[in-house]
């Protein structure tokens, strides 16, 4: 099954290919997927699908195949397998950029396989599943490109630097760039809702001064770069505590509550990740009034998906209550699309041969007496 | 075809049942008619940590009046719905439609809120809970809420229901004196629709005053054939007014394409099976 998904990023193409080839920052972008390990061109990981009652869990392992810098185009072969043995899964992803004056065309082709039953369940929505999937996909890709390079620039900037002053720091960064990027993601998923522009308003907000709060961390980390976390961290408290009155001018409630939470937290490693995790929520749960019906675009924020490095990153699922999952809309819910014709399992049919099935041993033992009764009827009409 | 061990909890009252879903783990499925969970639950596409069965809560079964509304318990089997002199008078298009659910055994089991629950595009009842304008009775550790059919279906087999809580009830708005009828194309007596369409029309001297038409299996939700119902609001009821405004029902929709239909197909289904529910319903 091919599945062909385009998208257009305001970055020129050069940059877009850098940022297309750090599989890092890519493989969040997959709902669902996490990687377990990168080396080289080469990377392993998961990849989870939940579609209503069905869950699967495919891993495997995935690698460039082509980089062809000159023609901007990148091939990723990537092949995995369910945990519980219900099939297999490949994906030949292809993916072309092309310049459009400063900003860029992504075209993303890919051929997908999926063996097993799931391929044979569902009358035929594994291939709207698997669009949605990839829609998700290059929906969360355009974010990461358009944020720019900025963003990430500043998240490594952030981490960098931090590294040597201790875990507090990075962890502050992380959390910071976390809720910067969720509030980029409520952003572009508030849409144009009856109050999708308060919204927007709101989470430009809550990314200000999240990005604030991450420059003025890696800007005071510089300088301490030989002092003890302790101190480092005191100071970015201080640092942090001011950014948001600075860099927030009045704005709707929600800002207000949340961006001093997510500085506030800076030193202290897990209430950092808590009040981002809260934080994502509350822009997620403003971004949901204002989209009222319509289900947020983006999918749900995932919190941590910070700059590489940060010893202390949040854990995937923060602890606060299932961030992630409070959100009705496109979770990470399902992975692979189908193969070319599947047969589908029609359940009722499934239902219907198990009852033959039982049906069966009495069957048999019926056919074995008959036999036996004309063997003696036989028996006793020789005699 | 034998599933994976689990643990299996069986409450008597939704409160014990919230505690269940709560403390089963990462992985909890709530087990109503089993109609769907079990067939898949077997073939291992899930293998659930814990199943909480509700068919011990005798508090989510049944029909009863509460004012202006009807509340049917999320429990209430198929067959029970078709039985019930409550929905018979003021539900009808649900019994109509119910009539048309799988088989006989399946609707003996398998239930309207598990139906609900489940958001099978292709299943019956849940459009015929949006184009009744339905309202989903939610109950969690927190509290209960109340969501509309048209907020509840959020995607394929995804509802607004969140982790941990259990659809209870289901208050459908008392209507009399509308016609009703379900349309429904299959191919196998108790097969899913391919496309089926659920009509009520209120008549008012010769003229339709008010319709609804829910669409099943056009689209990764049910849908409600909106052009279809503002073309028919305060047209005349006659068959080439409604032929005229069943050519909007495939307007926005996007089905998917499968060995039982292409999308177009489908989209065409949707305007021929419109014509007759609505030809139907209107009782002409």
């Amino acid at each position: 099954m091919q599945l062909e998904n385009s998208f257009t990023v305001p970055v020129p193409i050069d940059e877009a290919w850098r940022v297309l080839l750090d599989i890092e920052r890519i493989a969040p972008c997959m709902p669902g997927a996490a990687l377990d390990s990168v080396d080289g061109d080469d990377f392993t990981g998961r990849v989870k699908v939940k579609l209503g009652p069905i869950n699967l869990t495919y891993q495997g392992k995935a690698s460039f195949i082509e980089k062809d810098e000159a023609a901007h185009r990148a091939v990723i072969d990537a092949r995995g397998k369910d945990q519980r043995g219900n099939g297999t899964a490949a994906a030949v992803v292809t993916a072309t950029l092309a310049a459009a004056g400063s900003s860029t065309r992504v075209d993303v082709l890919t051929d997908l396989n999926i063996t097993g039953r799931p391929a044979q369940f569902g009358r035929g929505v594994m291939t709207d599943v698997g669009n949605k999937l990839l829609g998700q996909f290059a929906d969360k890709l355009a974010a990461q490109l358009g944020e720019g390079d900025a963003q990430g620039d500043a998240d490594r900037a952030a981490a960098a630097p931090a590294g040597p002053s201790g875990p507090a720091a990075t962890a502050a960064a992380t959390v910071t760039g976390a809720v910067e990027e969720v509030a980029t993601s409520a952003e572009q998923a508030a849409g144009n809702g009856a109050g999708g522009q308060a919204v927007k308003k709101v989470a430009a907000g809550t990314k200000k001064a999240a990005a604030a709060a991450t420059d003025k961390i890696s800007a005071t980390t510089e300088p301490d770069a030989d002092t003890p976390a302790k101190k480092a961290a005191a100071k970015k408290t201080a640092a942090a505590k001011t950014a948001p009155v600075k860099a927030v001018p009045p704005l709707p409630e929600k800002t207000e509550e949340s961006a001093p939470a997510a500085t506030e937290g800076a030193p202290a490693t897990i209430d950092t990740t808590q009040s981002a995790a809260e934080i994502a929520v509350a822009a997620m749960e403003a971004n949901q009034a204002a989209a009222g019906t319509a289900p947020a675009a983006s999918g749900p924020p995932k919190a941590p998906s910070g700059p590489p490095g940060g010893t202390t990153a949040p854990p995937p699922r923060p602890a606060t209550g299932a961030p992630v999952r409070s959100v009705p809309s496109a979770g990470p819910r399902v992975i692979t699309p189908p193969q070319q014709e599947p047969e589908p399992i029609d359940l009722l049919e499934v239902a219907g041969g198990a009852a033959m099935a039982r049906y069966a041993a009495p069957a048999a033992g019926i056919a074995w007496a008959l036999l036996i009764l004309l063997l003696i009827i036989r028996r006793s009409r020789t005699h | 075809m034998i599933p994976a061990p689990f643990a299996y909890a069986r409450p008597s009252t939704v409160d014990e049942a919230l505690q269940a879903v709560a403390s089963g783990g990462e992985d909890v499925k709530v087990l109503a008619g089993g109609q769907s969970l079990i067939p898949v639950m077997r073939l291992r596409l899930a293998a659930p940590e814990t199943v909480v069965d509700l068919t011990r809560v005798a508090e989510l079964r049944g029909v009863r009046e509460e004012g202006d509304a009807i509340v049917i318990g999320a429990m209430t089997t198929h067959s029970d719905v078709l039985s019930d002199p409550l929905i018979a008078r003021y539900a009808p298009l649900l019994a109509q439609a119910t009539e048309t659910v799988a088989d006989r055994q399946v609707r003996h089991r398998g239930t309207f809120g598990g139906a609900l629950a489940h958001a099978d595009p292709a299943a019956d009842v849940p459009g015929v809970a949006l184009a009744l304008d339905a309202e989903m009775v939610i109950a969690g550790l927190s509290g209960r809420r109340t969501v509309p059919a048209a907020e509840f279906f959020v995607d394929y087999l995804t509802t607004a229901l969140e982790e941990g809580e259990l659809l209870v009830e289901i208050r459908l708005p008392k209507r009399e004196g509308w016609g009703t009828h379900y349309e429904k194309f299959n191919r196998v007596a108790q097969a899913w629709s391919i496309v089926a369409v659920a009509a009520a029309v209120r008549l008012e001297g010769g003229r339709i005053a008010e319709a609804r038409v829910g669409l099943t299996n056009m689209g990764p939700t049910p849908l409600r054939a909106t052009g279809v119902e503002a073309a028919l609001t305060g047209a005349d009821a006659t068959a080439e007014a409604i032929a005229a405004a069943a050519e909007h029902a495939a307007e926005g929709t996007s089905p998917s394409s499968d060995l039982n239909a292409q999308a177009d197909y489908r989209q065409h289904l949707a305007t021929v099976l419109t014509r007759r529910a609505l030809t139907a319903a209107a009782g002409l």
